[in-house]
């Protein structure tokens, strides 16, 4: 089962949380508690990692006593994590998670930080066609854009697709700098270069 | 964050401003100020008119923005818009809106609220509707809060959208049904007669909800697996056979899935290899099919696969075997998972009858990822090689102890420690006494490393230790404590630093599973304490200020069990209660005060039993906040004396509160100066663990995440908190404060609980330890000028963090400025100090600055007049 699904940004800063496990503990504390694990890993170390440590958090570990695990990829500004039990493959969460990635992309044309800041709701709708309740929903990017597109046909144009010229300018917030820097999730896939 | 409100994508002009205000903030308690505004504004706003749809909608997920925004969410109440949500929900004019009003109550409203009775019957009016938008709805909002209350209302209904027009009606209807089944298994027998043709859906996605289904079905007991496996044999056939591609690679996987609870027929056998060896080909290569197919494989009968192997004239490990040569560490996890699920004779050349899959070659190099850096790599390789031949394990075990690591940093060998605790848990699984014997051989070999440092105390091998111990089975536990409590009985001085901690920690929390008599247990803790306040303090060789932290740290420990083990005893002996007292004689301020509570303690019985049932857990640290707790309510209260720093409870931040300001009392003095706040609204990761880790060993607010358990090894944890915190400085430069020092955010300027009651930084001055901090009368600058003839340039290939890491091991003050802190802004500034200071003004110091370059390299510039120091800091900066 899934247990959380969090992005937050380089510096740490939360930019979406779903919990599908009641929380023992505050979020902030189990989200710094991800990125302090996650951010210090290199390139060189795998996409997961186990994280006995978050039992507290989530409150349980699965039947066999396993412990959680924390997959995640890093694409641009943002960390993508997933924390899950040991019923769900590392690496098939792995591929959901570029299936999320994808599908966010497709809803916000180049998605970038800024539209998840900014399209909170969106996001969380477009994950709960992903998942649902820990539980995988669906996988088809087409299906899962449909759907998006159809719940939400007066959704406003992300800033990066209006704003083409505007790329990496602005002005530099205390909470990070680069919220407009598209994830380029596609130029990582058509080049081979997994996105960490 | 310079965005123009029409091309942001805001919902209004107050979302958009709010953003931005909450975007360009300084600090963590800047952030909460604003968004706890916006938060009254909003109540303000829903207590004062009934608002429209839209507006409801807006300030809904405003508040729940608010709520992930904010730093501590701790008294923050936005239980008041639920009554809005659930209104949302019900009456809202479009799906969008009903969404958002469903969302907020999902995330928002507790399990028991009133409110939730409301829910249900909007729940069950959507799915109830004719419109496929709603059912969808209702359906998604049972799948997230399902409970046993709400089955008998909904039962029905969604049994009969398992038979839908829609399939994405169909496909919600399942997972409904599955989540609900993990509060009453028994609501899967409604769903019985439909697996058959859900399983059989023409959406393939409904497929695969069924699938998920029929998990929880088989594990219940619901449907015999027998009856099912012949159905999913053959759809997995079919399935394969039609599309032939890893198209459906999602699909495949939930088959799998299936498959590892029903397990598979030998045909099903061959259409796995087929599908490993048609993924393994394919790129980007389907990882997680591959490896679901090895999962399952590990359930077969090594007879039907070899059966299966020789009739296509193919292996598994032959098609997955190009992986070991790939550069992804995510492809060498696979590949060594794969054969960690294989039985090892079917690729090793184990027997004679089977030949090996892999060449010698590919075999060393699947031994040399023993050395890689990813832990879950060397952990799946270790049971790998444990199966083929336990030598092999051994070898590398005895490889490692025999390692030089004279020259290893401090930090290096407690990393080398713990790869070996790897081997020692693979290689002793659950033999108690052969891991604490190897655990015995480990410190002392570590610890003979350092023998001309000898007071290292290897915090990371006394937390796993400790956590290994803990978790394990009662009878491991049982032999394991037995063979590491006989080292009472060997010469006191002889024990080092870490198995005295871990000895002392042990005895406290495992008392009652002990063999030894309570009385012998305190006889071997007081001959250490003994031992312990005699040679270490006075070794002038050590580190005068270190010598005497890891001193205190482990008298501390001994005094604490001892404290506990004397409740178990009758009367304690003079001789102890003498050695008590001698060490109280020289101590400083904390452990004299923890001698003063053994020896007014240890007597009566009776209230050390009332604090060992206060405390949490019997581990060291809950003993030890249990007794602080007691000690604060009993002792202080009554005390004529001066009053001092009252100790805080873990779970109270209004008791914190109220510690450190005395109500109703009116104040003549000036207030204290504003405390200097984070620049970074995050604390960032390493200082923040550091920071919690440290105050979690002597408490903090039980809603903080690292009050939750307090270790028995966060004892020895504390001890590194001097060097993380340096290492949180170079990395996050930006919390330097003008001044030079620490900004604290909020939270890290609430009366710091190890500076208050740390044995580590409690100790007064003495003749061996350094006073406090004098650094500071020295600043980068004048050192920087003083030193102007004494210059050194060069660029260094390392990153500045990885540079800073190292000059730690030089062991040194090191005070760092932030790059974008004067002087000399753009360089990372690093002022090096003598350990004890005073002896001069230039001895001992050095300056340095770093300018980052490209490619993780920088550039740097050295100015320092004592030649030894400056060659030392030469050759870490040039040997990359």
């Amino acid at each position: 089962m899934i247990h959380a699904v969090l992005i937050f940004n380089t510096s740490g800063v939360p930019r979406l949380t779903k919990f599908y496990t009641p929380l023992q503990q505050s979020s902030q504390t189990l989200v710094q508690k991800i990125y302090s694990l996650v951010s210090s890993r290199q390139a060189s170390l795998c996409n997961f990692l186990d994280a006995p440590e978050l039992e507290s958090f989530l409150g349980q570990t699965d039947d066999n006593g396993e412990k959680l695990r924390v997959v995640y990829r890093n694409y641009a500004t943002l960390y993508f994590v997933f924390v899950v039990d040991s019923a769900e493959s590392e690496l098939g969460i792995l591929d959901l998670i570029q299936v999320f990635v994808e599908s966010l992309d497709r809803a916000f044309e180049n998605v970038c930080e800024l539209d998840l800041v900014y399209h909170f709701d969106e996001a969380h709708h477009i994950l709960s066609e992903v998942i649902q309740g820990g539980l995988v929903l669906e996988t088809n990017v087409e299906e899962i854009d449909r759907a998006v597109q159809e719940a939400a046909k007066a959704r406003k144009e992300s800033f990066a697709s209006a704003n083409p010229l505007s790329l990496g300018g602005g002005g530099v917030g205390s909470r990070g700098g680069t919220l407009q820097t598209p994830l380029h999730w596609i130029t990582d896939r058509l080049t081979g270069v997994r996105a960490r | 964050m310079d965005v123009p409100f029409l091309s942001s994508g805001a919902m209004s002009r107050a979302h958009y401003a709010l953003v931005r205000k909450v975007e360009l903030a300084t600090s963590p308690s800047q952030v909460d100020q604003i968004v706890l505004a916006e938060i009254e504004t909003i109540r303000g706003r829903f207590a004062r008119s009934m608002s429209n749809m839209k507006q409801a909608k807006e300030y809904l997920i405003t508040l729940l923005y608010c709520f992930m925004t904010l730093e501590s969410t701790e008294d923050v109440d936005l239980e008041f818009a639920l009554a809005h949500a659930v209104n949302l929900a019900e009456a809202g004019d479009t799906v969008q809106n009903k969404r958002i009003g469903y969302l907020y109550c999902i995330e928002m409203m507790p399990k028991e609220h009133e409110l939730q009775l409301m829910l249900v019957n909007t729940l069950r009016k959507d799915l109830e509707s004719p419109d496929v938008p709603h059912i969808c709805l209702g359906l998604e909002a049972l799948i997230q809060s399902p409970s046993v209350d709400v089955i008998p209302a909904v039962q029905d209904r969604v049994h009969n959208l398992l038979a839908h027009n829609s399939a994405r009606v169909r496909r919600r209807a399942l997972l409904a049904f599955r989540t609900l089944a993990t509060s009453s298994p028994d609501i899967l027998r409604h769903v019985i007669d439909k697996m058959g043709n859900r399983l059989r859906d023409a959406d393939v996605v409904v497929v695969g909800a069924a699938l998920s289904t029929c998990i929880p079905l088989l594990e219940n007991g619901l449907v015999a697996k027998d009856k099912l496996r012949p159905l999913l044999n053959k759809l997995l056939r079919t399935t394969w056979r039609n599309v032939h591609d890893i198209s459906n690679r999602w699909l495949l996987m939930r088959y799998i899935g299936v498959l590892r609870v029903t397990g598979l027929s030998r045909d099903t056998v061959e259409i796995l290899l087929d599908i490993v060896h048609t993924c393994s080909r394919h790129k980007p290569l389907p990882a997680a099919i591959v490896y679901g197919c090895f999962q399952v494989i590990a359930i077969v009968d090594i007879g039907v696969v070899l059966e299966v192997q020789s009739a296509t004239k193919t292996t598994f490990v032959a098609s997955v075997r190009h992986l070991l040569l790939s550069q992804a560490p995510n492809d060498i996890y696979l590949f060594v998972s794969c054969l960690d699920y294989l039985d090892p004779s079917l690729w090793s050349g184990s027997k004679s009858e089977i030949p090996a899959v892999l060449e010698a070659w590919e075999v060393e190099r699947v031994i040399a990822l023993l050395d890689f850096p990813d832990l879950s790599i060397r952990k799946k390789t270790l049971q790998v090689l444990l199966k083929v031949d336990r030598s092999l394990v051994e070898a590398h075990y005895t490889r490692l102890l025999q390692m030089d690591r004279a020259s290893y940093a401090p930090l290096e060998k407690d990393d080398a420690a713990k790869r070996i605790l790897e081997v020692i848990h693979v290689l002793t699984d659950s033999v108690g006494e052969e891991y604490a014997h190897n655990v015995k051989t480990l410190i002392d070999i570590i610890q003979g490393d350092t023998s001309q440092d000898g007071a290292v105390l290897f915090e990371s091998i006394a937390e796993d230790v400790l956590t290994h111990v803990r978790n394990g089975s009662g009878d491991f536990r049982s032999s394991c404590l037995g063979a590491l409590f006989v080292l009472f009985d060997d010469d006191a001085t002889k024990t080092s630093p870490t198995v005295t901690v871990i000895l002392s920690a042990l005895a406290c929390e495992h008392l009652e599973s002990s063999l030894l008599p309570p009385s012998h247990l305190l006889q071997g803790l007081a001959s250490r304490l003994s031992s312990n306040g005699g040679a270490l303090s006075f070794d002038i060789t050590l580190p005068c200020h270190r010598c005497a932290s890891i001193t205190a740290a482990i008298q501390d420990a001994l005094l604490l069990s001892m404290l506990r083990v004397a409740a178990e005893c009758g009367e304690i002996s003079d001789n102890i209660l003498a050695i008590v007292r001698k060490i109280q004689e020289r101590a400083g301020r904390h452990i004299r005060r923890r001698c003063e509570q053994f020896i007014s303690l240890s007597q009566a019985r009776s209230t050390l039993r009332t604090i060992l049932s206060s405390a949490e857990s019997s581990s060291l640290p809950d003993f030890m906040l249990a007794l602080e707790s007691y000690h604060r309510d009993h002792v202080e209260t009554q005390a004529t004396s001066p009053p001092r720093v009252a100790v805080e409870r873990p779970s109270s931040r209004a008791s914190s509160r109220a510690s450190s300001h005395t109500p109703g009392k009116l104040r003549y003095a000036a207030y204290d100066s504003p405390k200097p706040t984070a620049k970074l609204r995050r604390v960032p990761s390493t200082s923040s663990v550091a920071k919690s880790d440290s105050s979690r060993f002597v408490g903090q607010d039980k809603e903080d995440v690292l009050s939750r358990t307090v270790t028995a090894g966060d004892l020895a944890m504390a001890l590194a908190t001097e060097q993380i915190e340096l290492q949180a400085l170079t990395k996050f430069p930006r919390q330097v404060s003008p001044s030079g020092h620490i900004a604290k955010d909020d939270s890290l300027s609430k009366p710091d609980l190890i500076m208050l009651d740390s044995p580590f930084l409690a100790e007064p001055p003495s003749g061996l330890t350094p006073g406090t901090s004098s650094v500071a009368e020295l600043d980068f600058d004048s050192v920087w000028n003083k030193f102007h003839d004494a210059n050194l340039r060069g660029w260094c290939d390392s990153p500045i963090d990885v540079v800073v890491r190292r000059l730690q091991s030089i062991q040194r003050r090191m005070r760092v400025t932030a790059a974008d802190r004067p002087p000399f802004q753009g360089d990372l500034k690093i002022l090096i100090s003598p350990e004890l200071l005073g002896s001069s003004d230039q001895e001992g110091y050095a300056a340095l600055r770093l300018r980052e370059g490209e490619e993780d390299s920088c550039l740097w510039h050295l100015r320092c007049e004592e030649g030894g120091l400056r060659s030392t800091i030469r050759t870490l900066l040039t040997d990359a």
